[in-house]
């Protein structure tokens, strides 16, 4: 009864399929199959650029599509979120052995720690038949077949388990396709989880969606016997043996009608143009470039031996505006008492910081640039705008 | 208010992908003038996302005031909870109007952005002032020669038909409409593309292949055939053919094999000719020359990087020997030799298939003796080798004599190389083989 197949993926399929559309009558149910994919990646962005390549090229028309894939640790932001504001940036190299990587998806929501003990699934659908309900259920569904585990789903759309989140939730939708995708915390390292994400107040003002904390819990608390192998099949086969568009069991003599499952590589030479987007998603531009505009500020305390008036301990504040991952503005305001004398060779500091991108390597260039710089208070001034970077 | 618009350029602004940048025009005019009783101010309203949401809020525009749209351009990107969505238009038309700035709340059913809808087809295109200001356009590939366009005159049809010519991306201006008022049809779309027009089959019927066709996917050394190919197809070819008696070479040949220092050497025509012409390259230097993409400048160089087509079981592929000049003919066939392992082993390195500046076929290892080979662009030549024949010849003394002869088809770029040079080439090429002891004089 194994439909697990490692068929050579017929690309060429897909890709006509691509180019013919139903103008017609509308799709019905019994003529939609189903396929779950297995992607033999464990990198992000190769997975994501394989959801991504799926989204824009292949026609779900007739064929819904369940992504099933792996990471290897890595936090992933929301497509508007800010990343200094949701992880750990400076950190995430050292967490783990490998470190741990930043990447940004494409659909909305919050930011998610992904390591190998958490299971990602897409539901991949044309757009008018976009049903995150439904999608939902089947997950439900094969947990409590196969496990006896019961997950209740929250008003937010998330799953939970006694209270707890198990799972995040995201979706895209556009023309003409759809997808909605989660997480599934089976059996995630916690303590890397929240070093990752881990924030202090940075001073950080922005519109960017920020993501909301809730507490969590791994499946394999509350059943020692979920792991994510095991998911991989128990959520298939559940997804398999329903109908495409009601949620009611067809049972196996359905799920053998479908198209079963297929482990996919995400090549170029399957996915022609996949390299492109996989390198559009590690790039700058896309990582550190997409953040919505935000202002950080924070606040240095002057040391005593660089006031001139000592009776008014004041406090050097910068506030930098950074748009598009680049540093605009930046604005001091400057104690009256760290005025005088000397302050104006900093200004070439701090201008040459405009249309720079926000990150330390850039102060380590101009510091050489401008040579030693000269005074104490120069030094102070520079090295609290560093601050300002380096601990985001 | 005066009526001219004619024709415009189609401009998308990025949002994350670059998409098509459409040219359909004559002049660039960046004057509308608006046309109260043609054009049509709509307020595209932002449709239902479904999951019962209300608002979203706008988190990016893909558009500006002013941009032209065509139907299903992306609009603007909108979120709600946990769904990122891409609203696109449904009009083509120019964007009067956006309701919202990013991050403000955008409530369903109100308007999201104003369109200004193209009037209808009909109208017929009075070009009273023409004002020829700065170009709207990012495209520089601009036809000098006037274009007379279908676009601003009647092209009729209704938008499903617009979306699916679209979808193939078809110029409509090049079908013929067969409906009422020359409306063009769905079924003239298909029977442009060559679909039969049956509702049935209009449904996916993917492959579904009949038994023992064989569908595969072009990937890889064909994938990058395809490309270069189709880049060749502006090339104007030329060809110039002659053949060249190899009696002599065909025994030096045998001889050397004989030597005993060169017992182990795989020694073919190849290097020979390979030598024969890089000193004929030396004599003729615009034949090792590149052009660029737009044939504005000429690249003299100084190289002979020269390519040889081979067949490996990958498909067609043209690893180069570089700097033929240098080499003599022993290290050229130990390169070559090396290059045909690796095309047995599918291993070549970028290196070895980059930086050509002229290619030789030696087709002849298979058969044949006439053959148009295609130029690789940017190089401006190449010659390719008929199979070698024993043929009947006359010598000095009007005799009969049995000859080796072999076919040299040498094909160039006529934007370039005129044929007086493409032929004053081959004749030093053809001399130096059949005078082979002239190849080593040249050295």
């Amino acid at each position: 009864m194994a439909l697990v197949q490692r068929n050579i993926f017929k690309v060429s399929a897909i890709l006509a399929r691509c180019n013919f559309r139903t103008y017609s009558t509308p799709v019905e149910e019994k003529d939609i199959k189903k396929s779950v994919f297995i992607s033999q990646s464990k990198d992000i962005f190769a997975n994501l650029a394989l959801e991504n390549w799926l989204y824009k090229n292949f026609d779900f028309t007739n064929h819904h599509i369940l992504m099933l894939w792996q990471n290897e640790p890595c936090v992933v932001i929301g497509r508007h979120q800010n990343p200094w504001l949701e992880a750990n940036i400076s950190e995430l190299h050292n967490i783990t052995e490998q470190g741990v990587k930043l990447a940004r998806r494409n659909s909305g929501g919050g930011t998610v720690f992904h390591d190998q003990g958490n299971l990602n699934m897409t539901f991949f659908t044309a757009r008018n038949r976009y049903n995150r309900k439904y999608n939902l259920e089947i997950i439900t569904r094969a947990l409590f077949r196969e496990f006896g585990v019961k997950l209740q789903i929250s008003p937010r759309e998330d799953l939970t388990l006694r209270d707890c989140k198990v799972s995040g939730t995201a979706a895209k939708l556009g023309r003409p396709s759809a997808y909605h995708h989660c997480t599934l915390l089976v059996n995630v390292n916690k303590l890397c989880l929240s070093q990752a994400l881990q924030k202090l107040d940075v001073g950080i003002q922005t519109n960017a969606t920020k993501s909301i904390k809730s507490k969590i819990m791994n499946l394999c608390e509350e059943n020692p016997k979920v792991n994510v192998k095991t998911l991989f099949k128990a959520i298939g086969w559940e997804y398999l043996r329903t109908p495409a568009l009601t949620i009611k069991d067809g049972g196996m003599e359905l799920a053998n009608t479908q198209k079963g499952f297929q482990m996919i590589n995400p090549t170029e030479q399957w996915f022609p143009g996949i390299e492109e987007m996989k390198d559009e998603l590690q790039s700058w531009k896309w990582l550190y470039g997409k953040t919505p505009k935000f202002t950080i500020s924070r606040s240095f305390t002057v040391p005593e031996n660089l006031l001139i008036n000592t009776d008014v301990p004041d406090d050097l504040k910068i506030a930098m505006v950074v748009e598009n991952g680049k540093i605009t503005d930046v604005n001091l305001f400057v104690p009256p008492g760290l005025v005088t004398g000397g302050f104006s060779g900093d200004v070439n500091v701090i201008t040459s910081l405009i249309g720079q991108k926000f990150s330390e390597d850039v102060l380590d260039n101009l510091e050489w640039s401008l040579g030693a710089l000269v005074s104490d208070k120069d030094k102070f001034v520079t090295d609290c705008v560093r601050q300002v970077m380096t601990s985001v | 208010m005066l009526l001219s618009r004619e024709i415009y350029s189609f401009l998308k602004s990025a949002g994350n992908n670059s998409k098509l940048i459409f040219t359909k025009k004559r002049e660039v005019f960046t004057n509308f003038y608006t046309c109260a009783n043609n054009a049509a101010r709509v307020s595209f309203k932002l449709s239902d996302i479904g999951e019962g949401i209300r608002e979203v809020t706008v988190k990016e525009w893909f558009v500006k005031v002013g941009d032209k749209v065509s139907q299903f351009d992306e609009i603007c990107e909108v979120q709600s909870d946990k769904a990122s969505v891409t609203i696109t238009s449904r009009y083509d038309g120019i964007i009067k109007k956006l309701h919202y700035e990013i991050d403000q709340i955008a409530p369903v059913g109100k308007p999201l952005v104003d369109i200004e809808v193209e009037g209808d087809e009909t109208e017929e295109p009075a070009p009273t002032e023409i004002e020829n200001k700065d170009k709207k356009s990012k495209e520089e590939k601009i036809a000098d020669k006037p274009e007379h366009n279908r676009a601003n005159e009647e092209i009729l049809c209704i938008p499903s038909v617009r979306r699916l010519a679209k979808e193939y991306k078809l110029n409509l201006s090049k079908i013929k409409g067969t409906g009422k008022d020359g409306r063009i049809l769905k079924e003239d779309i298909l029977k442009y593309l060559n679909i039969e027009s049956d509702e049935a089959q209009m449904q996916i019927k993917p492959s579904k292949p009949t038994f023992g066709d064989k569908t595969e996917p072009i990937k890889g050394f064909q994938k990058a055939m395809v490309k270069t190919m189709t880049a060749s197809l502006k090339i104007p070819h030329f060809v110039y053919g002659d053949e060249i008696v190899v009696t002599k070479l065909s025994q030096l040949r045998k001889t050397v094999k004989k030597l005993p220092q060169s017992k182990d050497v795989k020694l073919s025509f190849m290097p020979f000719f390979i030598k024969a012409a890089s000193n004929a390259l030396q004599r003729y230097p615009i034949i090792n020359a590149t052009v660029d993409e737009n044939c504005e400048n000429v690249t003299y160089k100084t190289e002979h990087n020269i390519g040889i087509a081979m067949d490996t079981k990958m498909g067609l592929a043209v690893p180069v020997i570089k700097n033929v000049q240098k080499l003599s003919i022993i290290e050229i066939s130990n390169e070559l030799n090396r290059l045909i392992t690796s095309g047995r082993d599918g291993t070549f390195s970028t290196e070895d298939l980059s930086a050509g500046t002229f290619t030789i076929s030696n087709i002849g290892a298979i058969g044949g003796t006439y053959m148009k080979p295609v130029i690789m662009s940017p190089q401006l030549a190449l010659i390719a080798m008929g199979a070698s024949q024993i043929l009947p010849r006359f010598d000095e003394f009007n005799n009969v004599v049995a000859e080796e002869i072999l076919h040299l088809s040498g094909v160039a770029d006529h934007r370039i190389v005129d044929g007086a040079t493409m032929a004053r080439f081959v004749q030093v090429l053809k001399k130096q083989i059949e005078n082979p002891y002239l190849l080593f004089l040249n050295l």
